[in-house]
């Protein structure tokens, strides 16, 4: 028993050294000019210099992309739990038609973004959305056929009678909404709205393409892409901006760790 | 409280108009000659007789089916091996192994892919091109290989929490009686793990082949293709030749043809999760 254990710490050590040191990497080379990256990417730097962080601030326009990158994480995660909870409700509680509809979200949840892509970027183009708006939009519609159903797996579980007991007691429907489903429903709400505020942040695909010509609205993730594409860029400066762009996330999930997993394992095999 | 169809409407308008109609206009498209900025002409089959004639096609129609082929077994085989042996810690070192192994999953694309594309495949300077004095991303013959082992990077840990999930539904039982009897490692895993989480596996599965024709950012990010069309698959072929050769049309046909190669799987998943009545 005790060897087969030392195995398992072997195994399960080496395989969280595979997931940590390119990490490490990331966070260590940030520090360093092109020449150290290049010469040895894993010696520590001689002295700790924050002037790539400054550069990046300064040249790549760091500060608005991650404005912009702020705003389409957290208006789409907004609108997500509001227009999404809504629908959840809704199926939780089995309107008519509700078995349709999921059927229907199901098969919506398996459609390939490249086959909406073209005619969504001609038709936001014409409209004259090819901004943020444009692109909190599209990722709205994109991510809700998911997102209700994880919410409405969470919903089902409120027992009818509880709402009715309010409803008894003289509870109106908003003081019902706010004062007893939200907090029960909360776990939820909070993992649906993470997924989102998550998947927006890193969103790449739909801000590159609705965001190309539009450098005051784009996002941090766009423009980074854009000023990395040589191998010749000063990658210590942008190393420093993806440390930037990655280490919110990184403390996001290690607070919200639990609701993250429950949401993404939920998503993975159940609805 | 009152709950009434309403509620649905402005999720169903939505849906409709971001995923439903623009899917059926690609659909009619893929029928015409389009640069998108004039009037779609209507061409019949055309581009799809282009398309098919083109070998070009074909080797990112085989380009796909290996990284589907990648996908169904590299991390797959890392994921099983770390459930498995996740079991045989203590519940706090557990924890926090499926915590590290999660942190790849949540970095951005295009973090990921550049962190792996400079410190290790750099074409002169990168640690494993300096190793193996080869550089992976840059020869036609390895480049796929090399991106799909960077996003197996941040995807098989991922993986490896779903399936210690699954684990723990596993009534531990199974485990006392194995260890009574004296089973070693593999036959745990043959006779207990494998089998209570054949339904989780099969599931994951059937989602890597989905997606597995769909790949995108990490091609797009880190090759672009290239070299030459080493790495092309079909989003990639897709989003080029809408974006950047300006053929619409073209393009539409190209992404209807993800769907054809992706339907089968997507129509055992539907299959499966109506089946078990939501649950997979």
């Amino acid at each position: 028993m005790r060897r087969r254990n030392a195995i398992s710490w072997i195994v399960l050590i080496t395989l969280a050294f595979f997931a940590l040191l390119p990490v490490c990497l990331l966070f260590l080379n940030s520090f360093k000019t092109r020449g150290e990256i290049f010469s040895n990417p894993f010696q520590i730097p001689k002295h700790f210099s924050f002037s790539n962080y400054v550069n990046a601030w300064k040249y790549t326009d760091l500060g608005r992309g991650l404005l912009n990158s702020f705003m389409l994480a957290s208006l789409s995660a907004v609108l997500t739990m509001l227009i999404g909870g809504l629908a959840a409700y809704a199926l939780a509680r089995r309107v008519r038609g509700s078995s349709y509809v999921i059927t229907f979200l199901m098969f919506c949840n398996t459609l390939p973004l490249f086959i909406m892509l073209i005619p969504l970027f001609v038709w936001f183009q014409r409209l004259g959305l090819t901004n943020l708006v444009g692109v909190v939009i599209v990722t709205v519609g994109l991510s809700l056929p998911f997102s209700i159903l994880l919410l409405r797996s969470f919903l089902v579980t409120i027992p009818k009678e509880i709402e009715e007991a309010a409803l008894i007691d003289g509870a109106n429907n908003w003081q019902i909404f706010w004062k007893i489903i939200l907090p029960i429903a909360r776990s939820g709400f909070l993992t649906v709205g993470l997924l989102n505020f998550v998947g927006g942040w890193n969103a790449f695909t739909i801000p590159l393409t609705f965001l190309a010509a539009n450098p005051d609205q784009q996002t941090a993730i766009v423009k980074i892409y854009t000023l990395s594409g040589q191998y010749t860029a000063p990658w210590g400066r942008i190393f420093a901006a993806i440390v930037v762009v990655s280490l919110p996330m990184i403390v996001v999930f290690l607070i919200f760790q639990r609701y993250f997993v429950q949401g993404l394992i939920g998503g993975a095999f159940k609805f | 409280m009152k709950y009434t169809f309403t509620m649905l409407i402005p999720s169903l308008v939505l849906i409709g108009l971001i995923m439903i109609v623009p899917s059926v206009l690609t659909i009619y498209y893929a029928f015409t000659s389009w640069n998108g900025f004039t009037k779609p002409t209507f061409i019949g089959l055309q581009n799809y007789r282009e398309i098919f004639s083109d070998s070009l096609f074909w080797k990112v129609v085989w380009n796909n089916i290996k990284w589907t082929l990648f996908f169904l077994t590299v991390p797959m085989i890392l994921a099983f091996i770390a459930a498995s042996e996740l079991n045989n810690v203590p519940q706090k070192a557990k924890g926090v192994f499926k915590t590290i192994f999660l942190i790849p999953y949540v970095l951005p694309s295009l973090a990921v892919a550049r962190l792996w594309q400079i410190v290790f495949f750099h074409p002169l300077h990168g640690v494993i091109t300096k190793v193996f004095n080869h550089d992976f991303l840059g020869s036609t013959s390895t480049t796929l290989w090399a991106i799909a082992m960077i996003d197996n990077w941040h995807w098989w840990g991922f993986l490896a929490n779903v399936f210690s999930a699954a684990i723990d539904q596993i009534d531990k039982t199974y485990y006392e009686i194995a260890r009574l009897e004296g089973a070693n490692r593999w036959q745990v895993f043959k006779c207990v793990t494998f089998p209570m989480i054949f339904p989780t596996f099969i599931f994951m599965e059937i989602m890597t082949v989905v997606w597995s024709f769909l790949v995108f950012d990490y091609i797009f990010i880190i090759t672009q293709g290239g070299p030459g069309r080493a790495s092309e698959v079909l989003a990639t072929l897709t989003y080029k030749t809408a974006f950047f050769y300006l053929r619409f049309g073209k393009g539409s046909a190209i992404a209807t043809t993800m769907i054809m190669f992706a339907s089968v799987p997507i129509a055992t998943y539907l299959w499966l999760i109506s089946r078990r009545g939501g649950r997979v």
